[in-house]
């Protein structure tokens, strides 16, 4: 036997996954007392480390975590939708009571055009800018607790 | 302990279940997880009065970061990455090195003075390993692994006892594979090491 001893990674490495270790240590493994000596250690070592008791605390950590988590809230699209509803409930009932107004206002076409065009344009930059309120409060929460 | 329904759910269903509003089944979440974070916990925090309140921090901050969850890694090595963080977090805030040797606590102290010098030392002629090995190994390894810096006892309670692969443990401590094997590979010669020392024995 000429091989030298296996080295500490290698004795540990030969009793937690013997399968890993090269030809070469496996060979001298065999033919040393020593060795094999110094893997038992490890072996029992480790076996008696997964066999150490599970600390535990000694209270109910899932009844007091319910206990502190917040109530149900609605789901954040729900209030997109409720918000975008109300804006177009007053933009329609603007339109029912102004309507002859507008008319009035609007005689051309074009113009009527352009004032649709601007009530849809009001109607996605308020709901954009709710989307954007929504997503740079979810990426804070993230945030903070990262 | 609380009466939860049984362990049925997947984790994407747990996950989409709380998230639709059903906080009850975090319980589940909580049950399947709370082993390793108790571990976390334990072996990295000294001090038993602040526990009970890092472990509910860490379910807390799980439960508020829960929709960021993108299932990059399992839903315990996440939770295990947020229990880590938070005790590491803790250690920062008291000035405690993750590395430094663990100065043993007044519990510590009393429960040694308890226990008392240890009961055996191999004579001579008589086989060492034996000598270690033939007494209570267990109880004798508990006390040895609380005298480790707190990363070595956590990376041996995370292997040996929570039986995670070395790339899991790398997810939850964001050190790189080769570190988590190097710090293993030290932390278990330690160990032996101190288990010697109490025999006094220079090697086996």
């Amino acid at each position: 036997m000429t091989s030298p001893h296996l080295s500490e990674p290698d004795l540990q490495e030969a009793a937690d996954a013997p399968a890993r270790l090269l030809a070469p240590q496996v060979a001298h493994l065999h033919g040393c007392a020593l060795c094999q000596g110094r893997v038992a250690t490890y072996s029992q070592l480790f076996a008696a480390a997964a066999q150490l008791p599970a600390p535990v605390f000694a209270f109910d950590l899932t009844a007091s975590v319910l206990a502190q988590l917040p109530g149900p809230r609605p789901a954040l699209r729900w209030a997109l939708g409720g918000v975008a509803a109300l804006v177009l409930g007053v933009v329609v009932a603007f339109a029912v009571l102004f309507g002859g107004v507008l008319a009035q206002a609007f005689q051309s076409l074009l113009t009527l055009l352009g004032a649709g065009l601007a009530v849809i344009a009001g109607v996605l930059v308020a709901g954009l800018s709710l989307e954007l309120l929504a997503r740079h409060r979810r990426q804070m929460r993230l945030l903070t607790f990262s | 302990m609380s009466t939860l329904p049984p362990f049925s759910l997947t984790d994407q269903q747990l996950v989409a279940q709380v998230l639709s509003g059903n906080t009850a089944v975090f319980g589940q979440l909580v049950q399947r997880t709370e082993g390793l974070v108790t571990q976390l916990v334990f072996k990295m925090i000294r001090h038993p009065a602040d526990r009970p309140d890092i472990a509910q921090e860490v379910y807390l901050k799980v439960f508020k970061s829960l929709a960021g969850f993108k299932f990059q890694a399992k839903l315990s090595t996440w939770v295990g990455q947020i229990a880590y963080n938070t005790c590491l977090h803790y250690l920062e805030k008291k000035q405690l090195v993750l590395l430094d040797p663990a100065e043993p606590t007044p519990a510590d102290a009393t429960e040694a003075s308890r226990r008392g010098p240890p009961p055996l030392v191999a004579g001579p002629g008589s086989d060492p390993e034996a000598a270690l090995f033939d007494h209570d190994l267990a109880g004798i390894l508990g006390t040895a692994i609380e005298q480790l810096p707190p990363l070595y006892r956590t990376l041996i309670s995370l292997y040996h006892q929570q039986e995670l692969s070395y790339e899991e443990i790398a997810q939850i401590t964001s050190l790189p594979d080769g570190t988590v094997k190097s710090y293993l590979f030290r932390a278990r010669k330690l160990l032996k090491q101190q288990l010697l020392a109490r025999y006094q024995r220079d090697d086996l």
